[in-house]
């Protein structure tokens, strides 16, 4: 007798969830702003930064040469400069006066200066200095001049060296070795061609999902509000009072969407962009899984706090660049002050992001990423209580008003 | 008929810093979130630089030499070896962890060749799916092993009797110097903080404006607002805008003095000209509001749109991905973003100390942007007066 009162609750109880799940998923239909966020957001912007990072790295970086040399050597190492991916010598001025002006009006982004004693000083065994400025409007043009000239003045240098040992009597290899007594090479393991988007992509691709999911509940939860007369977060009219049914099936609605959002973002852009992938499907899903939940939850929980509808953007929206630098994507997280890593725990991104670039772009195991693994399910845990106590405080508040004006 | 049309401006002036103080939403967007993001950006990455980066080693020769080179890697200023490792895949575990950026490997014997003029080989290793430490290791690594390596030749020259002079001449003939205009200590901050923050100002200016005439449409005041200047739509807009661009200029001047005075972040010119360009920036964020809530005069649709183009332009004011780089559909999207001119502006003064002409069209685009309430002029107008848009 019991076991079926029991089975009988447990299926009304499913029967009530699965409605709260249909019903909130009629409102997300309706509702053209959540759309807009929803799929517009998070459908468009990854497609809008796939393309914008397509072309992972800078090459041809335009450069003008002042050579005060006019030597063999000097027109040398300005053909083997050209010859770098990095940089392209677009023009020769003849004075650095000249060569600024064309850096001013963003003609080139460096200047390379040769000095008239080039040729002479590396004929008779001094050492010459060649002189790149470079513009730091962007790190990257630093980096591509940089790298250009370095190597150049290095490669070239260590020729002359070579020949000169061999010029003292030394065989090839005694001269080679003695150039280079160590011979050392780097090898980039993940991310080998340095590819801009390749690093910053996969990290957008992860905060979209948050982003986007507490801006679309946000308004939900704002018009739910709006919409009723006490301007409480549960329509009155909702007959089923559980609030436990309340947060999972409104939860499932949004999971289910996203189930679909986040496939397409992490399944299909990598693919069409040519985005590293290391990961397979299933160690991706098992690990998506509780950060999905947790940002679910963690929107839910945060929707409260936001009157109207329209005030999630407002105090939301700024919140994406500081949650992406917290990540440590950009800068490594453990140089991040004690206060702010602390903060960034508490949004599901930072831990999210950490282990989805350590799967997908390095290969790692879930093993690997097993601390971020658990944070994940602890915010999924913590955010889950906490939003069942808001959603709880908020029907309870809206009954006793509704009692109140009677 | 003067008195009268100038009272019109100082009502809805005053009806506005009435609705500024009495909604808490306007101190928090136009004073809080501009604070909170300038001081999440100035305490974000107070070495500029990071130092100190964890690496790992291998070492197979376990050699009087081999242990000094590490030490030699321990004492440079990027690395900072904490892990010692018996095989490549150990360590690369712990790469793939996100324990270590980067490792060495030492071979076997590495010392015994070296000393018999063996040439011994080192390979390192790094990831570069964390962009910055990653190359920070890059560069960490050869440096110190083009050091090591040096090092090694310049002994042996000066045992053969060569003045260090000459040995140095010998080993580098051409020595690189780079000198980065305008930022010479590369410091990330500098780089990444100077357009980020009025980027995020950018942002909130965007959403002020569309939220604050988006709201009386919602609400249908904005009939009462229109009224006070009889209907003028220029008078009524500028009147209404005004206390925000005078609060978001002193916000916008107030990073300006923080970054350039307080912080000494590179400034080659003339603070002034910095701003007028955060005023422009201020001004031209303004009008691109204006032109959302005018095209789309309904205020949750304005909201969404502004959204998806405000945070589209740190992306497109080209700061930290060049525009030319990008592939040429995607290019012609930046000339949509003042963020994009306030960068040009930036980067012509702060940090190349040029004079106004080189970037006069870039103050010419901006003002461009003024025009486009003027664009949205009849639609606005007619949804502020008629109230025609759906209310929610």
């Amino acid at each position: 007798m019991d076991n079926k009162v029991n089975i009988k609750s447990i299926i009304s109880a499913l029967k009530d969830t699965i409605q709260i799940t249909c019903s909130e998923l009629r409102h997300v239909f309706k509702d053209s702003g959540v759309l807009i966020i929803f799929f517009g957001a998070g459908l468009f912007y990854p497609l809008i930064y796939g393309l914008t990072y397509f072309n992972e790295a800078l090459h041809e970086v335009p450069i003008t040469m002042v050579d005060y040399s006019h030597s063999a050597l000097s027109r040398n190492f300005i053909r083997e400069l050209d010859a770098t991916p990095d940089v392209k010598v677009k023009y020769q001025s003849p004075s650095m006066e000249e060569a600024q002006l064309l850096y001013a009006q963003k003609n080139v982004y460096g200047i390379i200066y040769i000095p008239s004693s080039f040729s002479k000083d590396i004929q008779t065994g001094q050492q010459t200095h060649v002189s790149a400025y470079t513009s730091m409007a962007s790190m990257l043009y630093y980096r591509a001049i940089y790298s250009a000239v370095n190597y150049v003045a290095l490669d070239m240098g260590h020729k002359i060296q070579i020949k000169n040992l061999m010029a003292k009597g030394l065989t090839q290899r005694q001269a080679v070795v003695s150039a280079s007594p160590i011979w050392f090479e780097g090898k980039s393991l993940y991310n080998p061609k340095a590819g801009y988007g390749s690093f910053l992509v996969p990290c957008i691709l992860i905060l979209v999902l948050q982003q986007t999911l507490v801006l679309g509940i946000g308004i939900l939860a704002g018009t739910a509000r709006e919409e009723n007369t006490f301007h409480n977060l549960i329509p009155l009219q909702q007959k089923f009072h559980g609030t436990l049914r309340i947060v999972i099936g409104k939860s499932a609605a949004y999971f289910l969407l996203y189930c679909f959002v986040g496939a397409y973002n992490l399944l299909a852009i990598p693919h069409i962009f040519n985005l590293p992938q290391l990961v397979d499907f299933w160690t991706l899903s098992i690990f998506i899984l509780p950060y999905l939940l947790a940002c679910v939850f963690f929107a839910m929980s945060l929707s409260v706090f936001f009157g109207d509808r329209e005030v999630v953007f407002l105090l939301y929206l700024f919140s994406s660049l500081p949650l992406l630098f917290m990540s440590g994507a950009m800068w490594p997280q453990g140089h991040l002050p004690v206060f702010w890593k602390t903060v960034s725990y508490f949004f599901p991104s930072t831990v999210g992001i950490q282990g989805f670039i350590k799967l997908n772009s390095m290969k790692a195991t879930l093993a690997d990423v097993s601390w971020e693994y658990v944070m994940l399910w602890v915010q999924t845990a913590v955010y889950f209580i906490f939003a069942f106590f808001v959603y709880r405080w908020q029907i309870l508040s809206s009954e006793k008003r509704r009692i109140a004006n009677k | 008929m003067l008195t009268k049309k100038e009272n019109g401006f100082k009502k809805v002036v005053y009806r506005e810093i009435g609705l500024m103080v009495k909604h808490p939403i306007y101190v928090i967007m136009i004073v809080l979130i501009p604070l909170a993001s300038y001081i999440f950006f100035a305490s974000l990455m107070p070495e500029g630089l990071p130092e100190k980066l964890p690496v790992g080693v291998i070492d197979h020769d376990n050699s009087i030499v081999s242990r000094k080179m590490i030490r030699q890697i321990d004492a440079t200023a990027q690395s900072s070896v904490v892990g010692h490792y018996l095989n490549f895949s150990e360590a690369k575990k712990d790469l793939q962890k996100g324990k270590i950026y980067g490792f060495v490997e030492i071979p076997s014997n590495f010392e015994r060749n070296l000393m018999s003029s063996n040439q011994p080989k080192i390979w390192f290793y790094y990831t570069q799916a964390f962009y910055i430490p990653g190359s920070l290791t890059l560069k960490s690594f050869s440096f110190m092993l083009s050091t090591l390596s040096g090092g090694v030749n310049l002994q042996a020259r000066l045992l053969r009797g060569q003045t260090e002079r000459e040995s140095m001449a010998q080993i580098q003939p051409i020595a690189p110097d780079i000198h980065p205009i305008g930022n010479p200590y590369i410091n990330y901050s500098v780089y990444l903080i100077d357009t980020i923050i009025p980027g995020v100002l950018e942002l909130i200016i965007l959403l002020t404006t569309v939220y604050a005439i988006g709201i009386e449409l919602k609400y249908k005041t904005s009939r009462q607002w229109m009224k006070l200047t009889n209907n003028s739509y220029l008078k009524a807009l500028t009147a209404k805008l005004l206390p925000y661009t005078i609060s978001f200029i002193i916000m916008g001047m107030l990073y300006d003095v923080i970054l350039f005075k307080f912080l000494h972040y590179p400034m080659n010119a003339n603070i002034l000209w910095m701003f007028l360009d955060t005023a422009m920036l201020v001004v031209a964020a303004q009008s691109v509001g204006v032109f959302m809530i005018g095209l789309m005069p309904v205020i949750r649709d304005g909201l969404s749109f502004a959204s998806l183009y405000g945070v589209l332009a740190f992306s497109f004011s080209g700061f930290s991905f060049p525009i030319e780089g990008m592939i040429p559909p995607v290019q012609g999207l930046s000339t949509i973003f003042p963020l994009r001119y306030y960068f040009k502006i930036y980067q012509n003064f702060a940090l190349n100390g040029l004079s106004f002409q080189y970037a006069a069209t870039s103050f010419l685009c901006m003002c461009v942007f003024l025009l486009l309430p003027l664009v949205v002029s009849v639609r606005l107008k007619k949804a502020l007066i008629y109230q025609n848009y759906p209310k929610k």
